[in-house]
């Protein structure tokens, strides 16, 4: 009798231990319970994208962004969790709920839009896979590199790029697979493979690790087109409204003029309708994200419009010195465009 | 006819025959009442387990159709889209997600296969080493067993294919032995068989080569005295088998590898992710199964070999044929641990970039198809399947050799 007790209570404490299936319940509520947001990065040597500095802050455009979804729900963008996540674990990290948004340069396709259940919220960077090589191996295009071996990061949109593009060019080549973009430096530094594809942005701040930047190169041939942008599950559509709309605002008030310096004034003095509405100074839009009505003068504060986020973490004024390219407002001539405030 | 006994009846109707009562003064045996407590708590556990599967399951199979994501195997039809760096079979960027499977389960039985020999063979030599009257040698085995127990497998295989084999020079560089065997940290180049031959000739002259020493193995001298008959038999039988093996090396055109642009053309190449892990997992597994080894060997009764001795039989007839088969008894359990264990340390692949079953199913393939549940489960269920089969061997092994109480 004292047995079957004692199993009977053991049993039925572990099955009680055994968490109830994860709540439904919508990402936001999940958010303002907790205060912060959980936001999934790299791990950290993605430079300009995510990495640690010697504070043990968080910086660089996808962190930046975080900071740009926490200002708009919570008002304050050092209200996130920075969770750094290797890339296969990314995808199962997001599903699982650990992290509620991953900013981790993932590309759009259809198979990760239809199959894995998540939404892209937008585009922040419009990026192409290229190849960087040494200098000193003389080559100048993608098409010597018959024969060659390349390293790629397993589990990739670029891992596929690649094989397809040899697969059309009816060129062989030796594909040298790793986890990490990390050892696939090291694989190229010591000349394992003879070239190393990623996007280009992620090649020209990779490149950075090398010990001798300078002595690589990044091919021209821009073989895919690769749209990266923050990633969400498909169970809150209120909230990857939220984070669509925050990348939005990046690019409006770029458009308008609106900078980290003047969004304040503006807000305050500005007379043009659309600005008046986007910066919360008339109607009830920012209510209708479910957001205080000031959510992107907040964004605006903390990160500054696209064009300055761009060239602080990215471009001309960061280490990584990528051009933008494409990554410029429709107006200019690049992709960048957002619907209107209305 | 019966028999000539006289039997008293008294005596046959009380001994003999299954109606017998027992004799006055025996108690039948007690009837216990069934256990029912003991009946009823193994019905309640099993129920409850039973019930916390259910649950579990029933979790599992809601949360997945609410997320969009029932169990579905379809994706093995799949194109898979990815080339693999090595592969036993022929696979290109077409195959299907269930190629791309069995390719994998191929690649993990390569190396856990290959690094089981050579890890054993390895382990029964350092052993046998840390028991031989030399003093140096004993102590060289010691050191490396100590050594190599004691770091992580991790931290040899990286330091393997970091610092060894990066230290190869780059392929424009190769260091070449001969002429024929290239070295670089791309990869080792061997002279291969060319691929549009026949092997016919070449075969049947190894054939020859094998008969040759079948026969010269047959005739060792198995025994302390030589004969001269049996000797020379063996000492024919070898050269023949030498000779053979020779003439079909030289049938055979050999393709030589030659560098051609970016990496050697022609021959075999070794790559350096698969020579990394192979050594790492010899030298690591070499040295738990040298203790083994040393356990099992010192296990035998000294007496045997010293009553072995007073025969006049000679050390190495002793070591084989006495003392081995007596230690192999304690050895098979711990080695099949060893083996299961090598097993499954073979996943480390990933580390390195060798294409295994867990690199390229469970790391790529899971991350561009999302179908973590199915694919965990395959490479899961494989696993269970080599070992078990592994511990069904052993077991079989075991009940062959046990010692038989009399």
């Amino acid at each position: 009798m004292k047995t079957m007790t004692a199993t009977a209570t053991v049993l039925i404490g572990a099955a009680g231990l055994v968490p109830l299936a994860a709540s439904a319940g919508p990402t936001l509520d999940a958010i303002a319970a907790r205060g912060e947001i959980n936001c999934g990065v790299s791990t950290g040597t993605s430079i300009g994208k995510s990495t640690l500095d010697d504070q043990g802050n968080w910086t660089g455009f996808e962190a930046d962004f975080c900071r740009a979804v926490a200002a708009a729900i919570l008002g304050d963008g050092t209200k996130v969790n920075f969770v750094p996540l290797e890339f296969k674990n990314a995808f199962a990290s997001l599903q699982s709920g650990s992290v509620d948004l991953l900013a981790r340069s993932a590309t759009w396709t259809l198979a990760r839009d239809s199959e894995l259940a998540f939404e892209w919220a937008g585009v922040y960077i419009y990026d192409g896979q290229g190849f960087l090589v040494s200098k000193a191996s003389g080559i100048a295009s993608a098409d010597q590199l018959a024969g060659a071996a390349i390293c790629v990061t397993s589990g990739t949109t670029t891992e596929l790029n690649l094989a397809d593009y040899f697969r059309t060019k009816g060129m062989d080549y030796s594909p040298i697979t790793v986890s990490a973009p990390d050892q696939s430096i090291a694989n190229l530094e010591s000349g394992r493979c003879d070239a190393y594809t990623n996007e280009v942005g992620g090649l020209a701040s990779y490149r950075l690790g090398l010990s001798d930047p300078d002595a690589y190169t990044i091919l021209p041939d821009v073989i895919s087109k690769e749209p990266l942008g923050p990633v969400v599950r498909q169970d809150d559509p209120q909230f990857e409204d939220v984070v669509e709309w925050t990348r939005n605002a990046l690019v409006i008030a770029e458009e308008f003029g609106v900078t980290q310096a003047n969004v304040a004034e503006m807000a305050a003095t500005t007379t043009q309708p659309e600005l008046r509405r986007f910066l919360g100074a008339e109607g009830e839009f920012g209510a209708k994200l479910g957001l205080p009505n000031d959510w992107a003068v907040k964004v605006i504060q903390t990160t500054g419009n696209y064009g300055e986020l761009f060239e602080r973490t990215l471009g001309s004024q960061s280490e990584a010195r990528i051009a933008r390219g494409v990554n410029t407002l429709w107006s200019e001539g690049g992709l960048l465009y957002a619907p209107p405030v209305r | 006819m019966r028999t000539g006994v006289d039997h008293p009846r008294s005596a046959t109707r009380e001994a003999v025959g299954p109606a017998a009562r027992p004799a006055a003064g025996l108690r039948r045996r007690p009837r216990h009442p069934p256990p029912w407590g003991a009946i009823a708590q193994q019905v309640a556990a099993i129920a409850l387990v039973a019930a916390g599967l259910a649950y579990l399951g029933g979790n599992v199979a809601r949360n997945l159709a609410a997320s969009g994501m029932a169990v579905d195997f379809g994706f093995l039809s799949q194109e898979a889209g990815f080339a693999m760096s090595f592969s036993l079979i022929p696979m290109d960027e077409t195959a299907s997600y269930g190629r791309v499977f069995v390719a994998g389960i191929l690649n993990t039985l390569f190396i856990a296969g290959l690094a089981l020999v050579t890890a054993t063979a390895l382990g029964l030599a350092v052993g046998f080493a840390r028991l031989s009257p030399l003093g140096p040698l004993r102590q060289a085995a010691g050191i490396y067993v100590e050594t190599l127990r004691n770091l992580p497998l991790l931290l040899i295989l990286i330091f393997v294919q970091s610092v060894a084999l990066r230290s190869l020079p780059v392929v424009r560089e190769a260091v070449s032995v001969g002429g024929v065997v290239h070295l670089s940290n791309r990869g080792i180049y061997l002279p291969w068989p060319a691929a549009d031959q026949s092997l016919m000739p070449a075969g049947l002259a190894a054939a020859l080569g094998l008969i040759g020493l079948g026969i010269a193995w047959s005739l060792r001298p198995r025994t302390p005295a030589r004969s001269p008959r049996d000797l020379a038999g063996a000492v024919g039988g070898l050269g023949l088998a030498v000779a053979a093996l020779v003439a079909a090396a030289r049938m055979l055109d050999w393709e030589r590898p030659e560098l051609q642009g970016f990496d050697f053309r022609g021959g075999a190449k070794l790559m350096p992710e698969f020579v990394a892990l192979l050594t790492a997992l010899t030298l690591y597994n070499a040295a738990f199964i040298a203790e083994i080894v040393r356990a099992g060997l010192q296990s035998v009764d000294r007496g045997q070999v010293e009553a072995a001795r007073a025969l006049g039989l000679r050390d190495g007839f002793i070591r084989r044929r006495i003392v081995l088969p007596q230690a192999l008894r304690l050895m098979v359990p711990p080695l099949t641990n060893q083996y299961v264990h090598l097993v499954k340390a073979s996943s480390l692949a990933t580390v390195v970039g060798f294409p295994d079953l867990v690199a390229v199913f469970l790391g790529t393939s899971l991350n561009q198809t999302g179908r973590a549940v199915e694919i965990v489960a395959m490479t899961g269920a494989v696993y269970l399947v080599l070992c078990l089969g592994l511990g069904a061997l052993s077991a079989a092994w075991n009940a062959r050799v046990a010692v038989r109480e009399r």
